[in-house]
This record gives C-alpha cells, sequence and structure tokens, in this order.
C-alpha cells in the first residue's frame, strides 16, 4: 500500500525561494528590514532541515499548534509538515501531485487538502523522512487522527499529544503530564537528554514575544493601520516555526519598530485607507500576492485576526517552563477555535471587532476545515448584531484549482461597495 | 415480535413513552455521544434519549445553513431536527468533546435551541491511567452540574441502581448478539437495528422488558434467516434499517456490526467491585469501552473488529462512513489493511446520513457480493 | 446452445448473443428515456442479424444500471462482475481493467478466471465520465466522436487541475472565450481524467496487463494519455464498448453449462418480520410440476415465459407477498402430509422459513 521512495526531498525549493526574495529585496527602495530578517530565518530553518539527515541530527516531524519550544530545548531538528507541505507546494507548483499522492494512499476527499497533500508528500518522497512523528488533537480531528497513518508511511515511531478540551487545573495538569510522557519518549528515542535551562531560557524570550505580539497587535489598532493586509500571515509562520528563538525576537522587536514608525508618521499599510477589515481563517495561498493587490486598489486591510493575532491573557514564567509550554497552548489564538465556544469565547470576537474597529469581516470558507465553517453563521451573527457585515469566500487553502481571482475580485467588489453604501 | 420497538423508533423524538414521562413531571435529557455517561442522568430521575437525526435521508437546509454544508449530515440532521421543535421537550442536553462534528453541534444547540441544561465533557482521546483519572474529574463535575440544577442528591444508591438497569440491559443485547452467531439466525441485521434503535429511545427498563419478551420469543418463532454471505458493518452512526435491509435483499445476512449506534454503544458492562465506587466504576466503563476511531491508539479499535469478525464468522466487511466524518475516514486505509491481512474483503462506501442505500450503493453491494459469490434474486 | 447479455447502460445499450463461447452478433443503440423499452429494442436488434427469435435464446443475463428492468432477463449481474467477465474472454491475462462509463468510472482487478477480486468507483461525481465528455463536446461545439483526435493534435494543453463536472465546465468556457483552442482545451481535459482515473487504478494496484472498457475506450486521445500517465500499453479489444454484455452473456452461458451442479434461484424476499425465500435448485429441477400439483398455497408454476428448459419458479404474484400465500416448510408439513419437499424427486426446493 504505502512506499516511500529515496528520492530526494524538495526542500530546496523552499531555500531557492527565499533567496531570490533576498535578492529582490536589495533593490527594492521600500523593503521592509523586517521582511529581510523573516527570509533569512525561513532560509535557515529549512536549510538546517536540509542538511540534518547528512550531519546525522535528529529531526522531529510534527503538525501544527505544538509546543516546538520542547524540540528545541532537546536540541532535536523540528519539521513543521504543514508549512513545510505547502511552502513546496507554494513554490514548485506541485499541489495537484502532493494531493494525487493523498489519494492514493486511500484518503477519501473528506480529509482536508491540507493533511491528504501533507501525508501525499511523505508517502512520494518530497518531505525527508524524519525519525520519529510527533501530532496532537489541536485543533482538529484532522490533526488527531493524521499521525498514525503518517508513522506508516515513515516505519517510524511516533507520540501522540491528546490536548484537552477545556482549561480546567485538572486538564492542565493532564497537559503537563501528556508533555513530560513525550519529553520521555524523545529522551528515549534520540539519546538526548531534556536541558531545561534551556527550556527556561526559551520560555522566558516566548513570553517576550507574546508581549512584542500583543504590542503589534496594539499598533495595528492605528488609523491608518500599518501593517499590510496578508502581514499576519508572517506572525504566523513566525510562531509555527520559532517560538522562543532568539531570531524571532530580533524580527518582532524590528517590525514593532518599522510599525510604531508608521503610526508615527500617521502612515498606513495602504495609501488611502477606506475599510478596515477582520479576517477569519486562512485565505488561499495561491491568491496572496492577488490579496495585496486588491487591498492597495481598495484600500481595505486587514487590521485583526481573532483567531490568529488576538492572544489571549496571561504570561508565561521561566521557573515552571513545562507549565508555561501549557499555558501557552491556551493563549495562543487559534485554541479559540477548540475550546467550547462558550459566552466568553463569543464575546472576545466581539470585543476584537470593537477595538479594532472593523468595518466588514471576511470569512475564508475553507471547504475542507469542518469546525471552521461551522460557525460562519454563528459568527455572522453575533457581528451583524454590532452592525459589522460578513462575506463568506468558499475556497481552499491550498488547492489553487477550486477558487479564481475573477471570482474573489467579483465578491470583494461587491461587499467593498456594500461596506461604502453603509 | 418486532411491532413496539418499530412503534418507539417511527415516533421518535416525540414518542408516546417520552410525552407520558413529561406529563407525570419527568426530565428528559438528550446525549449526543457515546461517551456521555447514561447512568447519571438516569440516576438524577431523568429519562436519558439519545439525540439522533431525521429517520432517513432529507434536504438538510436548516442544518447547512447553519452548521455549514461541509459538516457531517448526522450532526446537520440532529441540529435541524432541534431547530424545528422536535426536541423541544428536552430539559437538558449533553454533548462531549469526542469529534469536530459532535463538539459544534453542541456549540450551536447551546445557541441556538433553547434547552433549560447545557453541558460538555471533555473526552480524553487515551486511556492511560491519567486519561482515566481526568474523565472520571469530568464524571464528578457533570454529576456536580447535575445536582445544582436539579436541587437534589445523586446517591451511590441510585447509581448502583442505574448500573444494574444499564448492565441488564446490555446483557441482553449481547444474548441477542449470541443469537446472531449461529449459521442461521432467528433475526436480521435489519431487525436488529429496530432493537437497537429503540434501546436509546425509550425507557431502559421498560425496553429490557420487550427485549425479555422478544429473547423469551425469538428461539420458538420458526424464523431464521439465512444469507449467502455474512457481514459486518462499520462506521459511526447508522440508524436507518432501510439501508441494512438493502444490503440483506440482496441475499447477504448483516450478523455483526461496528457502529455508534450498535455494538459501541452497548458493548461493554459497568464493572462493580468492592474498590470502586459506582461512579468510577462508570467512568471507566465510558473510557474503556469498545473504542471509537477518534481513540489513540488506532489498533486498540481494530483488534476489536478482528475479533468480532472471528466470533460472528464474518465473510466480508462494509464501511459505511458519513460524508465528512474524518476519524473514521482516516482509519480506512489502515482499516482495509489489516482486514486484507486477514483474508476479509471490504466494500467501503461514503453515504449521508439516514440513505436507504439506493442508486450506486446497490450496484456496489451486489458487485461485493458476487465478488464474494453470494447472490440471491 | 445460444445465450445473450445485455448492457442497459446510462447513455448506450449493448447486446450481445453467443453460442459455445463465440460471438454471433452485437449491437449498440441509444438510451432511450425508458429502460423497458430500449433493452427490447436493442434485444430485436441483435437477434436480426443471425435471424434468430428470442425464443431460441436459452438464457439472458442483464447488466448495467437499467439490469433490474429488462423484462426477459432470467438474472441480473452487476456491471462490475461483467465486464472482468468479458475482458478475460479477450485477454486471459489481464488482472486490472479501467471501466470509462457513461455516468462513472471503475477501476477492476480480476484474477485468470474472469472473477473480480476488488473495485473501486467513483463518488457520486460525474467528472470524466462520458457524460461528463458529452457536455465539454457541447460548450466547444464539437462532436464526441472527435474530441480524442483533437486532443492529440494539441501543442500546448492547457492545465486542468480539476475534473468537478461543473468547475471544468467553466473553465473549459473560459478558456474557449479567451481563444484557446479546442484542442489544447481538450488535451488539458484529457490529462486530468488520465491522472484521475490513474488515482482510481493505484487504489486497486495496477498489474501489467492492463485494459480499457467502456465507451470511453474508444477515444484515442484518453487511451494515449492513460498509456503515458500509467506507463503501461493497455490491451484493447475490437470494441471495448460491448465488454460488459459479452461478460454478461459468457455468465449466462455458465449458467447454462454449470446448471448440472446446480443453480440455486431464491424467489421471495426478508421484511421486518423474517426471511421468507423458496429456492429451487434450477440445475436439479427437471421441470416435472410435482411440487406445483401437490402445493396447497399454489405458489408454484413450472413455466418460463419464453418455454426454454421448463423448470419450477415461484408464480410472478406470489413473489412480493409469499409470507402471506405460503406458511412456510415447517408449518405446512405439520398441517399437510404431503407438500413440495417431499414430492420432489430431485430434492430441488427449499424454504427459509
Amino acid at each position: 500500500m504505502i512506499h516511500t521512495g529515496e528520492k530526494k526531498d524538495k526542500i530546496d525549493a523552499i531555500i531557492r525561494a527565499c533567496g531570490v526574495m533576498l535578492r529582490m529585496n536589495k533593490v527594492r527602495p521600500d523593503a521592509r528590514e523586517s521582511e529581510n530578517i523573516y527570509y533569512q530565518m525561513l532560509s535557515n530553518y529549512f536549510t538546517r532541515l536540509q542538511d540534518a539527515k547528512d550531519e546525522g541530527r535528529f529531526v522531529a516531524a510534527h503538525t501544527v499548534f505544538f509546543p516546538t519550544e520542547i524540540l528545541y530545548a532537546m536540541d532535536i531538528v523540528p519539521m513543521h509538515t504543514e508549512t513545510t507541505t505547502w511552502m513546496i507546494s507554494l513554490f514548485t507548483g506541485e499541489c495537484a501531485d502532493l494531493l494525487s499522492a493523498g489519494t492514493d494512499l486511500g484518503l477519501a476527499s473528506e480529509i482536508c487538502t491540507p493533511h491528504r497533500g501533507l501525508a501525499g508528500a511523505f508517502a512520494s518522497g518530497a518531505l525527508p523522512r524524519p525519525n520519529v512523528m510527533l501530532w496532537s488533537n489541536l485543533i482538529c480531528d484532522n490533526t488527531a487522527k493524521s499521525g498514525e497513518l503518517l508513522m506508516e508511511i515513515n516505519r517510524c515511531p511516533g507520540f501522540f499529544i491528546d490536548h484537552p478540551f477545556q482549561h480546567s487545573e485538572d486538564e492542565m495538569k493532564y497537559l503537563v503530564g501528556e508533555l513530560n510522557s513525550m519529553i520521555g519518549f524523545l529522551e528515549e528515542q534520540s539519546g538526548h537528554k531534556m536541558n531545561w535551562d534551556r527550556l527556561a531560557e526559551i520560555v522566558a524570550r516566548m513570553d517576550r514575544q507574546i508581549e512584542l505580539f500583543r504590542e503589534i497587535c496594539e499598533l495595528r489598532k492605528a488609523v491608518p493601520s500599518p501593517f499590510h493586509t496578508q502581514g499576519f500571515l508572517e506572525l504566523l509562520t513566525i510562531d509555527y516555526l520559532f517560538p522562543g528563538q532568539p531570531e524571532a525576537t530580533d524580527y518582532l522587536e524590528t517590525l514593532r519598530q518599522e510599525l510604531a514608525d508608521m503610526v508615527k508618521n500617521g502612515e498606513g499599510a495602504v495609501s488611502d485607507e477606506r475599510f478596515r477589515l477582520m479576517s477569519f481563517f486562512i485565505p488561499p495561498m495561491h491568491l496572496i500576492g492577488f490579496l495585496e493587490r486588491i487591498s492597495q486598489e481598495y484600500g481595505a486591510v486587514s487590521v485583526t485576526e481573532p483567531f490568529f493575532t488576538y492572544w489571549g491573557e496571561g504570561r508565561l514564567d521561566p521557573n515552571r517552563p513545562l507549565e508555561s509550554v501549557a499555558e501557552k497552548s491556551y493563549m495562543i489564538p487559534e485554541t479559540r477555535m477548540y475550546g467550547p465556544l462558550d459566552d466568553r469565547a463569543l464575546k472576545s470576537i466581539v470585543d476584537c471587532a470593537e477595538q479594532y474597529r472593523v468595518d466588514g469581516a471576511i470569512y475564508y470558507a475553507d471547504v475542507g476545515c469542518r469546525h471552521t465553517c461551522a460557525t460562519i453563521k454563528l459568527f455572522k451573527d453575533i457581528l451583524n448584531e454590532i452592525d459589522v457585515p460578513v462575506l463568506t469566500l468558499d475556497c481552499d487553502v491550498v488547492d489553487p484549482t477550486i477558487t479564481s481571482e475573477e471570482e474573489v475580485r467579483e465578491k470583494l467588489e461587491r461587499f467593498f461597495e456594500l461596506l461604502e453604501d453603509r | 415480535m418486532f411491532d413496539r420497538f418499530i412503534e418507539v423508533n417511527s415516533t421518535f423524538p416525540k414518542t408516546a413513552h417520552v410525552l407520558e414521562h413529561k406529563r407525570q413531571g419527568g426530565l428528559v435529557f438528550g446525549w449526543l455521544c457515546t461517551y456521555v455517561p447514561e447512568e447519571i442522568m438516569h440516576a438524577a430521575g431523568a429519562l436519558p434519549v439519545r439525540i439522533t437525526g431525521h429517520n432517513q435521508e432529507t434536504e438538510l437546509e436548516d442544518g447547512s445553513a447553519y452548521l455549514y454544508v461541509n459538516n457531517c449530515s448526522f450532526s446537520r440532521s440532529c441540529l435541524q431536527m432541534g431547530l424545528r421543535g422536535g426536541y423541544d421537550f428536552l430539559d437538558g442536553v449533553v454533548g462531549s468533546s469526542t469529534c469536530d462534528g459532535a463538539r459544534r453541534l453542541f456549540d450551536l444547540w447551546r445557541n441556538y435551541i433553547e434547552t433549560p441544561f447545557h453541558h460538555v465533557l471533555t473526552i480524553p482521546r487515551k486511556s492511560t491511567p491519567e486519561a482515566h483519572a481526568l474523565y472520571y474529574q469530568q464524571v464528578v463535575q457533570f454529576k456536580e452540574r447535575l445536582e445544582e440544577f436539579l436541587g437534589i442528591q445523586i446517591t451511590d444508591e441510585k447509581l448502583h441502581q442505574s448500573i444494574d438497569v444499564y448492565n441488564e440491559s446490555r446483557t441482553l443485547l449481547k444474548n441477542l448478539y449470541e443469537l446472531r452467531k449461529l449459521d442461521n439466525p432467528p433475526i436480521s441485521g435489519a431487525e436488529t437495528m429496530e432493537v437497537l434503535n429503540a434501546s436509546f429511545r425509550m425507557p431502559k427498563e421498560l425496553f429490557n422488558e420487550y427485549l425479555k419478551d422478544l429473547l423469551r420469543d425469538l428461539p420458538s418463532s420458526g424464523h431464521t434467516h439465512n444469507g449467502l454471505a455474512r457481514l459486518m458493518v462499520t462506521g459511526s452512526v447508522l440508524t436507518n434499517p432501510e439501508f441494512i435491509k438493502s444490503i440483506e435483499n440482496q441475499g447477504a445476512l448483516v450478523v455483526a456490526d461496528d457502529l455508534c449506534t450498535s455494538t459501541r454503544y452497548w458493548s461493554d458492562p459497568v464493572e462493580l467491585n468492592e474498590d470502586t465506587t459506582p461512579l468510577q466504576a462508570i467512568s471507566r466503563r465510558y473510557l474503556d469501552n469498545f473504542p471509537c476511531a477518534r481513540m489513540f491508539p488506532s489498533d486498540k479499535r481494530f483488534n476489536r473488529i478482528l475479533s468480532l469478525v472471528q466470533d460472528f464468522k464474518v465473510d466480508g466487511v462494509i464501511s459505511q462512513i458519513i460524508r465528512y466524518c474524518v476519524a473514521y475516514a482516516h482509519d480506512l486505509p489502515l482499516l482495509t489493511e489489516r482486514l486484507r491481512a486477514n483474508g476479509i474483503p471490504m466494500l467501503a462506501l461514503d453515504v449521508e446520513y439516514g440513505t436507504s442505500g439506493s442508486g450506486q450503493i446497490q450496484t456496489r453491494v451486489q458487485a461485493f457480493l458476487e465478488m464474494l459469490g453470494a447472490r440471491k434474486r | 446452445m445460444i445465450v445473450a447479455g445485455i448492457d442497459v447502460g446510462s447513455r448506450a445499450a449493448k447486446a450481445v448473443v453467443i453460442s459455445n463461447g463465440s460471438i454471433l452478433s452485437s449491437v449498440i443503440c441509444d438510451t432511450g428515456p425508458e429502460s423497458v423499452k430500449t433493452s427490447r429494442a436493442a434485444m430485436a436488434e441483435v437477434l436480426k442479424g443471425p435471424g434468430l427469435s428470442l425464443d431460441d435464446i436459452q438464457y439472458v443475463v442483464a447488466t448495467g444500471y437499467g439490469r433490474v428492468l429488462v423484462p426477459f432477463a432470467d438474472e441480473n449481474i452487476s456491471e462490475i462482475s461483467c465486464h472482468a467477465r468479458g475482458i478475460n474472454w479477450y485477454f486471459p491475462s489481464v488482472r486490472t481493467i479501467l471501466d470509462m462509463g457513461g455516468q462513472d468510472c471503475k477501476a477492476i482487478s480480476c484474477d485468470g478466471n474472469g472473477l473480480v477480486t476488488n473495485f473501486i468507483m467513483n463518488d457520486k461525481c460525474a467528472g470524466g465520465t462520458g457524460r461528463f465528455l458529452e457536455m465539454i463536446a457541447e460548450v466547444l461545439n464539437t462532436s464526441l466522436e472527435e474530441i480524442g483526435e483533437l486532443s492529440l493534435s494539441s501543442r500546448n494543453a492547457i492545465p486542468f487541475n480539476t475534473i468537478c463536472a461543473v468547475f471544468a465546465q467553466s473553465e473549459a468556457i473560459a478558456h474557449f472565450r479567451k481563444g484557446v483552442t479546442k484542442s489544447d482545451i481538450l488535451a488539458g481535459l484529457h490529462e486530468a481524467i488520465a491522472t484521475r482515473s490513474l488515482n482510481l487504478l493505484k487504489r486497486v494496484s495496477i498489474e501489467r496487463d492492463f485494459s480499457i472498457t467502456g465507451g470511453i475506450a474508444k477515444n484515442s486521445g484518453m487511451v494515449a494519455k492513460l498509456k503515458e500517465k500509467v506507463g503501461l500499453d493497455p490491451l484493447l479489444c475490437e470494441d471495448p464498448q460491448i465488454v460488459g454484455a459479452l461478460g454478461a452473456a459468457l455468465f449466462a452461458e455458465e449458467r447454462c453449462n454449470t446448471s448440472v451442479q446446480g443453480m440455486k434461484i431464491h424467489y421471495g424476499y426478508a421484511d421486518g418480520t423474517g426471511d421468507y425465500f423458496i429456492t429451487i435448485d434450477s440445475g436439479q429441477c427437471d421441470g416435472c410440476g410435482d411440487c406445483a400439483r401437490v402445493c396447497p398455497a399454489a405458489v408454484l408454476i413450472v413455466a418460463r415465459e419464453d418455454g426454454r428448459h421448463p423448470k419450477a419458479e415461484l408464480k410472478e404474484e406470489a413473489r412480493k407477498n409469499l409470507a402471506f400465500l405460503c406458511p412456510g416448510f415447517y408449518s405446512c408439513s405439520d398441517t399437510h402430509k404431503i407438500n413440495c419437499h417431499s414430492v420432489c424427486p430431485k430434492d430441488a426446493i427449499s424454504h427459509s422459513w
């Protein structure tokens, strides 16, 4: 059923693309310094991954929203499987091949494209074979269920973190226990000991970074808003790949300074800000450039993303590093999609809309994503109560064949007209 | 023999028993998933009923408007019935974090359907000692919330009584399934489904009486069913007996199942011993029960399926997965491989909740039976 | 011995008459709105060539999506089994079949005897089917017969990553309006369909000897693309569209030949109260009629609509309410000293209850 070719992986495509971006930025007068740091970081991350095998380093593949801090503290090379797969897809244009390799494994079309293609990427050898597979049920059934098949494809051992649904004391205790068990598993598999001092340092830096995330978001409240419309994807990637890493602090501090300067000078991300938008979930990757262009054209900027940039309250404590890593998983904005949608969770969305003075919201309804689409009606209803209209865009986050530029342009233009009329 | 069960199923949710129970001032609680401990609600004096959707495949306009089109038709169907007042008699609804469909169904129910009491339980995906400790805490918390809401005490004595009633039901269903192991069982798969559906839709005590009558009458009824192939059906929720009938009409006999609404619902008893409190025993049973595909590791479920295949002398397996059911769809490649290694062919169907199995499904089932060398006309 | 197979598909009805393993005649007609009429017309047509009448045909097996509606059929068998059987007649070495029909696509694995060992069907989706190609041909103002050749003349295939019938159609229209040539659009679509077919095939595993059947197998452009994708030369039979009907005819012949060993025919139904089947072993039954004479309920009859090889069978009118007419074997034996089982000299009759 499953075969893993010894074919060379396709990590190189990402490294080359980062190189191109860096070279282009050298001649672009308006290039941000933070952007250069970002591409250099990506390039380093994937170079490390690419060289890991030759250097005999231990590689752990993991799914999204994972406590990567632990891997860094143990000197294990992380491979964020979703990010790696879909950057490869973006830069090689091989989305269809990855998806079809996933289908070959017997994965039905019910499995969301990010996870179907990810399994396909391992099976076809586009991703290198890891030493271990790690995954958790944060954020959905796809992340929860993907690991066992990936273990079988890669013929490697694995560990599943059972992330509890709610945030009680008992559940925190359980989660810390799960993280401890995973550390035990990793120590046994890799022969590396957990370096608790290093974990404490990472947690201290992570705490600082969360603060920077919040400050950056605070700056985005300014009118006009300084950060470009799809900039939040950079922020996401920073936390996905580099939590608690020194270069992430460097990036965030540089970005904060750039945005602060813009706010001081009254500069916005677009020359004439007309619409302040809230974004729900992720736009189709192949349309990101297009969405930036249309943002300039219409003066429409995403100023807040309740599920991606709106961090929960709380601080991390380096003296209790593992508890802090567990606690962080409840602070990341994404967890708001996981726990029960009680009044508090709903209120935070309304608060967010009010604080950022949004004119409208765009809901990227990924056809493969069950739990984020299930709340379209609910969020529309609560936002309509405070007079914020919501546009739903049916799409697929990675498959470019589902939505075309023309379609999105037409819907957005109509939506902007509606906002204009209000 | 099956009329009384069919009567309950064809009038559900507003069955005569439910209405009578309400008239007498009784409470009715709806539960959404097999990981919700029913005994607790029963011990609180309430009538627990399982929330299910429309009996047939139906247009799900409301379900799709609220849960969007890409959530499983089971959760959409349940929500639609709720939105249209089908469950307006409920005093409480209890959900769990089992799967994306289940938790979002609960989220929307909580926000759009006026049921006085709502509660959701965290269900660990493992069954380690720590997971048991966590689930136990969840069960305790659920009991305490119920006590607070109802202003009553759920005593150990009441819990013991409820465990007895539920365990009796499990034993009786086990006896019924023993009959299905026979070469010519006196009960078909479609008939079994009528019994199972009634089991979670009516007062347990009364159901036990009905089932005892059936078990007394069946052996002497002279009914025998012989299929040219003995099949097992796997998947999540399946409540339309027409689907099973459409398979059996083609000459096969469905003798075993691995479904939320069948074996996975009743299979394991609550085991009491001197060292455990009734709450501990209940919590242990629910987390250790025949696992759903959501549980880790999947092998635990696969091994139980393989032992059912052996015990019920199964020739082939039909997997029916409701579209967008991620947990079961993810397990399919691994399960197919395990069965193949054991020489058991599998037919994989993707269906909508409530399907009666028509059109293309019929063709596939027919071809599958021809492949197994079994066919009737 | 002359037998026939008829395949009532969604777009075309095919019929084949065979005698001792060789084809006497075959036809392909369009499927009309009524399957019953279509099947009669196809049968009449196929008999015309060799100058036969229905009475000359010993056994008819129907297949295809309209298989249950063929009034003169003795039995129906799924198209999946029939395609495997039919291709086995042409190429006994074939182990993998891609059947590309009017409304669905199937990948089938079979053994050396033409018995199905595994199969996969595409789901609730018209993408890549005959109907889909017809739609595209219409959009591009060309005919179904031409599109294959046209696609082969393309120099620069337009990539289509989707073959969802809805998306691909609008994509094709958009390209056409932009002035992309028909051949480039068609080449892209054929490529996409071939990719998807390859996925289907991989799920049943691809063996070296593979074949393509169904109407689309006549499309040279599609065959070329599949050959390229799969990396193997398909074994193609003279008319891939009649393979299902041929398989059905071969099953019919087998039914007649093996009837000595017994072919049990089950009449009746199962309902909420039980299984009610009377089973007649047609291999054993010699049509003596003793059972029909003694049956107190008079539900049995010795006859065949077409008068071939008389056998006992259940009266048509009793098939849907058997339980109300026949009390079942045990109860009947209790009441009557004599019954259908005890009188049958061949022991060819049995009850399920």
